[in-house]
């Protein structure tokens, strides 16, 4: 007889729970009252009983999946019935596997002495869902390490030959049997039997992050959110850079400065108009408008498949000279993914600079919890009015995107005038801070 | 219907309280799990509070993403614990006080929401009494004042008992949860007692009030001598 194991309801509101962990992998036995899983819901990792014993004959549900309140997570079959996926079960004791594996692995996964940095891996036997599921009357001898791993890496050891004293299969003849056996697995012989993912060995959560950096993982996070929550609105303008780029040419010609971009003036502008405009350099933290006083830029550099943001911290303090110096640095540590403990924390305000490339704008998602993000595109000759007359420039396009909870149009148009002034007449950012 | 005052006195559970002061994590969680395994293997075995604070350490529930650390325990040199809580990537470190109740859910476990929302109220207590005005938050769980998330909870239940349990930041760095995707909250802030408050507090006077607050949310009494 089947046994539905259901996600439990573990308070009255409880509407769903996500399976979290299975202790017991298909095949496995239990005892009433063994714990076969984790469980969670509003922050409490609940651990799950098996309320009568008898052989898993199917998770429903894998790791990292939710279930609403009495759905099915598993299926056991009563008592001994369905053959297990090894020989184990008829080896052993029904408690031995669980209690020899489970526990130590558990202690091991919260114990310092371990290497300090890694997160421990889960306990390898749990990863056992048979590749094949043929059971073994008559088991062959194999020492239990050679058993362990079998089962930890899904062969079937009716069909090895031990090289071991007495033809005993060891630990080296299942490593063999082990690649080829994950490769030409069949799924399933019995019916209603699901092969487990191939990556529920690892701590995180199952297939939907394989191959995705963490990198990219929180990318993908931070900006969904971002793009979903905040009433982004932008304001756009196209600056005429003539001069800027003048200067820039002849401060590079001077070498005055080592390592001056044309990012870097633009931040400097930056670093001179936001005093002036506090609701474009200010956060939206818990409902409320926070002013920053500092002008921290956080600068955003591309990485292989990512993206970091280093800040440029109390950036109206600095000369144009340490503004560059210490963009270098940051930008540096970034690209060598080597940043140090702050490089990346108190930004209130962002740019991201993709004038590099051949891009007339970018029109960028806000980074969180700051209100303004300016996206700038490629610096190119253009037509111009000068005094009514139609000239060639240098121009960019720069988008500004605005969190309207903390920043209102006119606010948003009057920063933008006064940026647009300093650098269509930049003389003043090479004077020393005022 | 608890608190009423009409009701009759609840019979309040003996535990035993452990000022541990500076714990390393891995010291704290052998504890705690010898403790968690008496406290299952008995009905009626008496319950304990471990207080202390922790060092520098990162730790991510059992469902959570490890890229929510962004890499910072690498970069910050700060060891990874991945434990039986519930909930995302967090912080925990000198000036933070932290409570682990390790006690028999009342009615065989099967409120865990409301032990979590009387941990959040023993939390709110606490902040109110140093002059911190928090509240929880619907559709989270954890303590919020007005510039930040201060207060955390995370329990793991083993049949039928909890452990695991919160954690308040008094006067801690901030920075650390910064370079991280805390809570599984991308850009939230976080703040201390001492940030919202401006008084200068220390973790152990703090850790006494939480003590009586938790006491009084979960119906316990320090049981004396006990053990």
């Amino acid at each position: 007889m089947t046994i539905e194991i259901r996600m439990p309801k573990l308070s009255d509101q409880m509407e769903e729970g996500t399976v979290i962990r299975w202790i017991v992998s298909a095949g496995q036995t239990v005892a009433q009252g063994d714990p076969i899983a984790e469980v969670e819901t509003d922050k409490a990792n609940v651990e799950i009983e098996a309320e009568q014993a008898g052989v898993v004959d199917e998770i429903v549900v894998q790791e990292g999946g939710a279930a609403a309140v009495g759905a099915v997570i598993a299926r056991l079959s009563e008592g001994e019935g369905r053959a297990p996926a090894t020989s184990d079960a008829e080896e052993k004791p029904p408690d031995a596997p669980k209690k020899a594996s489970r526990e130590p692995s558990e202690e091991g996964a919260t114990r310092p002495d371990a290497e300090p940095s890694a997160v421990e891996p889960e306990p390898e036997p749990r990863v056992s869902e048979p590749a094949s599921r043929s059971a073994s009357r008559g088991a062959p001898l194999a020492s239990p390490v050679a058993r362990d791993l079998a089962e930890a890496r899904g062969v079937d050891m009716s069909t090895l030959k031990g090289s071991g004293p007495g033809g005993r299969i060891v630990k080296r003849d299942v490593e063999e049997a082990a690649g080829g056996a994950e490769r030409a697995a069949s799924p399933a012989a019995d019916e209603g039997v699901k092969p487990a993912e191939p990556t529920t060995s690892t701590p995180s959560r199952s297939a939907e992050g394989e191959g995705m950096s963490r990198m990219r993982r929180t990318i993908a996070a931070r900006m969904e959110k971002a793009k979903r929550e905040i009433p982004h609105f932008y304001v756009r303008s196209e600056i005429d850079l003539s001069e800027a780029m003048r200067l820039y040419e002849v401060i590079r010609a001077e070498e005055v400065v080592p390592g001056l971009t044309v990012t870097h003036i633009l931040l400097r502008a930056l670093a001179r108009t936001l005093p002036r405009h506090p609701r474009i350099n200010a956060l939206w933290v818990d409902d409320s408008i926070q002013l920053v006083d500092d002008i921290n830029i956080g600068i955003a550099v591309a990485l292989d498949d990512g993206l970091l943001v280093p800040v440029i911290k109390r950036a109206q303090t600095l000369s144009l000279r340490e503004l560059v110096a210490q963009a270098r640095a940051l930008t540096e540590r970034a690209r060598a993914n080597k940043p140090q403990a702050d490089d990346l924390v108190g930004a209130s305000i962002s740019v991201s600079n993709i004038g590099m490339l051949d891009v007339d704008e970018l029109t960028p998602i806000i980074n969180a919890p700051q209100a303004a993000i300016l996206g700038v595109g490629a610096v190119r000759e253009r037509p111009v009015v000068r005094d009514g007359a139609v000239a060639i420039g240098r121009t960019a396009m720069f988008t500004l995107a605005c969190d309207h909870r903390v920043v209102n149009g006119i606010e948003a148009g009057r920063f933008f005038e006064e940026l647009k002034r300093v650098l269509e007449s930049p003389i003043s950012l090479v004077l020393e801070a005022e | 219907m608890e608190c009423g005052a009409a009701m009759v006195e609840p019979e309040l559970a003996r535990v035993r309280i452990r000022r541990l002061g500076r714990v390393p994590y891995g010291d704290a969680m052998r504890l705690q799990d010898a403790v968690l395994s008496r406290v299952v293997a008995s009905a009626s075995a008496v319950g304990e509070v471990l207080v202390l604070e922790h060092d520098s350490v990162y730790t991510l529930g059992r469902g959570a993403a490890e890229e929510d650390l962004m890499g910072a325990p690498e970069r910050l040199g700060i060891s990874v614990h991945r434990v039986g809580r519930g909930g995302g990537a967090t912080y925990h470190g000198p000036g933070q006080v932290v409570a682990y109740p390790i006690v028999r859910l009342p009615g065989a476990g099967t409120d865990v929401r409301g032990y979590v929302r009387r941990l959040e109220r023993a939390l709110i207590a606490t902040c109110s009494r140093c002059g911190v005005q928090a509240d929880s938050k619907s559709g989270e769980i954890g303590v919020w004042s007005s510039r930040g998330k201060i207060g955390a909870v995370g329990i793991g239940v083993k049949r039928g008992v909890a452990f695991h349990g919160v954690s308040l930041n008094v006067c801690n760095r901030l920075d650390y949860f910064e370079t991280i995707v805390p809570c599984r909250m991308p850009g939230m802030a976080v703040t201390s007692l001492e940030r919202e408050s401006g008084a200068k507090l220390s973790v152990d006077g703090v850790g006494e009030m939480l003590i009586e607050d938790l006491c009084r949310e979960l119906e316990l009494c320090e049981a004396v001598g006990s053990r």
